[in-house]
């Protein structure tokens, strides 16, 4: 109870801010719920002009994590229960318009996990390594927590046509970190994974209108996360407009990590308008990666995973689009290559599952 | 004077190759382990490799942490395949062997976690290597599980008393076949030992046993109780060494040390004495006849003094 009126404080500052001074608040939010697990995000959002060509953006977000932890069967040393995370985070965004420039400067804070895999792997370390029986270091209850900025320009080169931005942002996380087996050939001793990444990011943006009824654009980026190799990343969007009704959306993405991490994807979106500021779409996505990456010690990665998703939408705009409805649902699927040596124990962490996706937004403006 | 110090080097070779320990060396599948002390994991008693096979039979070893998870996996495979299936058939393969399963945990400090891991796998025997200084006389670059597969069985057709038969570090798992496959074709390939008659091994001319009695003719009749330990119908407990069928050099518990043989007896030489005494069994008990002063002793005359 105490929880919800602390939210609810912050959302009446958010709507209050919002209208007093505000140009425009949106609210969205995602479920996703499988068997074991259920996923739900939520956002409230406000934007104001603070003078001429100057914008700030308030954002909260919320998201919480439910999940019946089931450890590996054999493992009878650990139990099985349920677990429920929450994780808040509060961003501000400053842009401001110079003709041809745009200058804006991005800030967050979150508090708590931020993945299904981070609080899944702390209750499974925490059950393994919290007797502190072992010798080395012993396990810690951390509440993860993180800070980051972004500055970035974009600079309009061809007029209305022709956008090219750049960012440059950090991020500090402390993180639960893994736990490992130190082999020290006459004894064993408990050795702990970094609790501060220190994340580094760089984007090159590109964005064209190519002809009226197409438009591209090509992000590239680079991430430097400690203790991790560098990821360089592309993302594409190409955007066309078939007539005055139908809009087809095509995106990939391409990262690699190392040698050994690739992921892609690619997804297409279909949306068509059938009056009254009605709209309705189907949009399908298909993710592929080689495995996770491991932050730290060995044997908690990840194996390859492969998802699918196929949702519909439906939207409605207001006349005078003051009032934007968005609700959409589907099916998303996650499949994972079978457990590799090592990690037996989180069978039930990388678990194929079918999951149930639900997305809704609402956006006022004033 | 040479060839003296050919023997010694011999000698001294021969020693240091034998210490794994001491040469670096591991056991390897064809070597003869030496025995081992450990302390009970459960009871705190100390046991030897060699107590442990003492009545001969195939010792299964399986070392294990209880946080490892290769353990896990392996563990219960070892559980259905080998401890509760030789369960069912007695407790011995498919020649009539003992199997044995014996469980070594590497990982002190967490007693109770380790011995919920025994418990819930159906270790019976567990035994500490906690510094895992056995352990690195098979795998002396770490890891875990290690299983290692010693025949116990003495007199074996099918190899010798305290030979490594298999050893196989980390457990595969998941996509391999399962361990029990491995274990178990080696555990049913060990052949009973030929039952070897420790009385006869020494008294090849020796007559029985006839309801557990032995006879030497020109001796008497004796039992083995854990020979050389044996009782005599007429001296009582002996320790009987012995040299042969017609040579007897024995430790009686009341004369000490005697020498008889079948040429000479019932004339015995007592070391304790450095004299010979002839024997005769009367009706008022054992007479000693001392041929040095001429008497006639009871026991109790010469034991005394």
């Amino acid at each position: 109870m105490k929880r919800v009126m602390k939210y609810g404080y912050i959302i009446a500052g958010l709507l209050g801010a919002s209208v007093l001074w505000g140009q425009m608040l949106e609210m969205s939010s995602e479920w996703l719920e499988a068997e074991d697990v259920r996923l739900m995000t939520g956002s409230v959002s406000g934007k104001m002009e603070l003078s001429e060509g100057l914008e700030l953006r308030t954002e909260w977000a919320f998201n919480s994590i439910d999940f019946d932890y089931r450890p590996d069967p054999i493992d009878f040393s650990q139990m099985g229960g349920e677990r429920n995370e929450e994780n808040q985070a509060v961003s501000l965004r400053l842009r401001k318009e110079l003709g041809k420039w745009r200058i804006e400067g991005t800030g967050t804070y979150y508090r708590g996990y931020r993945s299904l895999s981070d609080a899944w792997l702390d209750e499974f370390y925490g059950q393994k390594y919290g007797a502190n029986v072992l010798p080395g270091v012993h396990y810690e209850v951390i509440e993860p927590r993180g800070y980051g900025g972004t500055v970035s320009t974009r600079w309009e080169y061809l007029k209305s046509t022709g956008y090219v931005s750049l960012g440059l942002g950090m991020i500090q996380d402390r993180v639960a970190p893994s736990y490992e087996i130190d082999d020290l050939l006459t004894s064993f001793e408990l050795v702990r994974g970094d609790q501060h990444l220190s994340t580094l990011l760089a984007h090159l943006t590109f964005e064209n209108v190519v002809t009226k009824r197409i438009r591209v654009r090509h992000a590239f980026s680079l991430t430097d996360t400690s203790t991790r190799d560098v990821r360089l990343g592309w993302t594409g969007d190409l955007l066309i407009a078939l007539g005055d009704d139908w809009f087809v959306r095509t995106s990939g993405s391409y990262n690699e990590e190392g040698t050994t991490f690739i992921s892609r994807a690619i997804s297409q979106s279909v949306e068509y308008s059938i009056g009254g500021g009605w709209s309705i779409g189907v949009r399908g996505r298909y993710y592929e990666d080689t495995g996770q990456i491991e932050t730290a010690l060995a044997s908690s990665a990840a194996p390859a995973l492969i998802t699918r998703e196929l949702s519909a939408t439906v939207r409605w705009i207001s006349e005078g689009e003051r009032w934007q409805l968005m609700l959409s649902g589907g099916s998303y699927r996650t499949r994972y290559d079978p457990i590799g040596l090592g990690t037996a124990e989180f069978v039930h962490l990388y678990a194929d599952r079918n999951w149930t996706l639900v997305r809704s937004a609402v956006t006022y403006t004033f | 004077m040479k060839k003296e110090w050919n023997l010694l080097w011999i000698t001294l070779i021969g020693c240091f190759s034998s210490l794994p320990v001491l040469s670096g060396q591991t056991y390897a599948v064809g070597s003869v382990v030496e025995d081992y002390s450990f302390t009970d994991f459960k009871t705190g008693e100390t046991v030897s490799l060699y107590d442990l096979g003492a009545d001969g039979g195939v010792l299964v070893l399986e070392w294990y942490a209880y946080w490892c998870p290769f353990c896990f996996d392996s563990a219960g495979k070892v559980e259905s395949g080998v401890i509760e299936h030789y369960g069912m058939t007695n407790g011995e393969n498919n020649h009539g062997v003992p199997v044995k399963h014996i469980a070594l945990n590497v990982q002190g400090g967490a007693e109770s976690q380790g011995l919920a891991f025994a418990n819930n796998f159906g270790f019976g025997t567990v035994v500490e290597d906690f510094d895992r200084s056995f352990f690195n006389l098979f795998s002396p670059g770490g890891g875990q599980p290690l299983f290692v597969i010693i025949n116990a069985e003495a007199n074996s057709p099918t190899s010798d008393q305290w030979e490594v038969l298999y050893t196989r570090l980390n457990y595969s798992g998941n996509f391999d076949s399962d361990i029990d496959v491995y274990l178990r074709a080696v555990i049913d390939g060990v052949e009973k030992g030929e039952v070897v008659d420790a009385v006869k091994a020494v008294f090849p001319g020796v007559v029985g046993p006839v309801e557990g009695y032995y006879q030497l003719p020109w001796f008497g009749w004796f039992a083995d109780i854990d020979f050389p330990w044996v009782y005599h119908t007429e001296f009582g407990y002996l320790y009987l060494p012995g040299q042969s069928d017609s040579v007897v050099i024995t430790y009686d518990l009341e004369l000490g040390w005697l020498y008889a043989s079948e040429s000479y007896y019932p004339y015995v030489y007592l070391y304790s004495q450095a004299r010979w005494y002839y024997y005769q069994e009367g009706s008022l008990g054992e007479w000693w006849y001392d041929t040095k002063d001429k008497v006639w002793k009871q026991i109790g005359d010469i034991a005394g003094g």
